[in-house]
């Protein structure tokens, strides 16, 4: 070995530096049902489920730079949160009234994701496929057809992934045929568990390398299977 | 004119973590003919979530490697390298994995790998790559990259060799001669290129030639002091995947 190698320890390599990139994005948007049936236990467990989804997501030093929510109520639709970091965490505190408008919200959802591909694209901002959760007590008061050919048009473009979880009295037919994947039912009110794993699974997409296939852990401790 | 070289290729804490080994390979070296020198160096990255992607990577830039010293000791000559002898190379090498993975009865897919590769002569360089990563050159003052990475849809998506249309995302390019050339895998791509400007970081690649030009001998040594450059904090902080670094330098005299 020769004496004058000039790499690492020694100091002349301490001059190299790194280029500095946005972080790439890790996008998930949720739909949730805020009508009048979750009144009482239901949106308070919902409302405390997600204050600990963005507690987890901070907790990540990866996931809180990558990961980006956005929040969409419907009854009535309303966007709560557009897409922001988990630092931008703000408590959402959802009130349940009105029906259940949940084709409209659908729509709008991917709209809005479609929207956010654009704005990543104009920045140079590399991304993850979006994830799309939806979750609702009940059955669409609105006309929800045109929302589940969109869903299952952008599957299978693979422009985003959409997933529904049904609680409590949910329409499970109906959201068979709104959803390509096996919608999940939610076992009890356990908004927490749910909540607890999708943030793992987020935490781990969100450092996904190229070639790496997306494995979500089988949805255990919160759905009724 | 003469060229050197140095590499290194380590382990990802996305790997390493997982108690898995790298899936990165490479092949670099340098031939003379009589009065010639030539630089070749192959870049393979294996696909993340494949059972044999690393194993693809190696068998690639071993047929890779050895089909173009053939040719290089054949023509004596990089003039008379077409584009079409780079998808045949290509082609065969991927014909290896495909035939390993009937063996072994597996998919091919799981022997997803991209391609990153240099030939290097003393007027004429030829550059050809399929997917991620990337292969910088100095321009002036400046580091280009000759391709820039190829990737799909999502950050987590790019395109391999394995691919059933792999000769549609094969580049090749044929350049006047260069003194400097890096290849690299994407776990160092977002440390050593700036996306907003699509440009190669010099603050990088500069301090990096310059210590591989003063030093005489590119040895293990070197190559060591490289390694333990590419596991530095600063570095495994900013990228938990897979790195492969090969760097040549043409010196004259």
């Amino acid at each position: 070995m020769s004496d004058n190698l000039i790499l690492p320890d020694q100091q002349p390599l301490g001059a190299v530096t790194f280029a500095e990139n946005p972080e790439p994005r890790c996008p998930c948007l949720l739909l949730l049902d805020t009508s009048g049936s979750m009144a009482g236990q239901p949106i308070a467990e919902l409302n405390a489920g997600i204050r600990e989804f963005y507690n987890e997501l901070q907790t990540d030093s990866l996931a809180i730079k990558r990961v980006e929510v956005a929040l969409l109520s419907f009854g009535p639709v309303r966007l709560i949160s557009e897409f922001n970091t988990a630092e931008c965490f703000f408590d959402p505190e959802l009130k349940a009234e009105g029906d259940t408008p949940m084709g409209e919200a659908i729509q709008k959802g991917i709209e809005l994701i479609k929207t956010r591909k654009e704005q990543y694209r104009a920045n140079g901002i590399s991304f993850y496929r979006p994830w799309i959760f939806l979750i609702t007590d009940g059955a669409p008061t609105d006309a929800w057809q045109t929302a589940a050919a969109m869903v299952r048009e952008g599957e299978n473009a693979k422009s985003f992934a959409f997933f529904a979880i049904g609680v409590h009295k949910a329409d499970m037919k109906i959201l068979k045929q709104i959803s390509v994947r096996e919608p999940v039912k939610l076992q009890g009110l356990k908004f927490r568990e749910f909540f607890q794993w999708l943030s793992n699974s987020m935490k781990s997409a969100s450092r996904s390398n190229p070639g790496d296939r997306i494995m979500l852990s089988p949805p255990l401790g919160w759905s009724e299977i | 004119m003469r060229w050197k070289y140095t590499a290194a290729s380590v382990t990802g804490k996305a790997h390493a973590g997982r108690g898995e080994s790298g899936q990165d390979s490479y092949r670099a070296g340098t031939i003379q003919i009589s009065d010639k020198d030539f630089f070749i160096g192959i870049v393979s990255d294996g696909a993340g979530s494949t059972t044999d992607g690393g194993r693809g990577a190696e068998i690639a830039c071993r047929t890779l490697y050895t089909q173009i010293t053939d040719a290089v000791r054949e023509t004596h000559d990089l003039s008379g390298i077409t584009d079409k002898d780079v998808r045949n190379w290509i082609t065969v090498s991927r014909d290896a994995i495909v035939s390993e993975a009937q063996e072994k009865k597996k998919r091919l897919r799981e022997y997803a790998c991209t391609i990153l590769g240099s030939i290097a002569g003393n007027d004429r360089v030829i550059f050809f790559q399929i997917g991620d990563g990337a292969i910088v050159t100095r321009s002036g003052p400046e580091y280009q990259t000759i391709f820039w990475p190829e990737q799909g849809e999502y950050a987590n998506t790019t395109f391999f060799i394995t691919d059933e249309q792999y000769l549609d995302h094969l580049q090749v390019h044929n350049a006047e001669s260069q003194d400097e050339i890096a290849l690299f895998t994407d776990g160092l791509q977002n440390l050593v290129l700036s996306f907003a400007q699509k440009k190669a970081h010099s603050g990088f690649f500069k301090p990096l030639f310059d210590a591989m030009k003063r030093n005489p001998e590119c040895d293990s040594g070197f190559s060591a002091q490289l390694s333990s450059f590419l596991c530095r904090d600063d570095i495994s902080a900013r990228s938990d995947d897979d790195k492969t670094l090969v760097l040549a330098v043409r010196m004259t005299g």
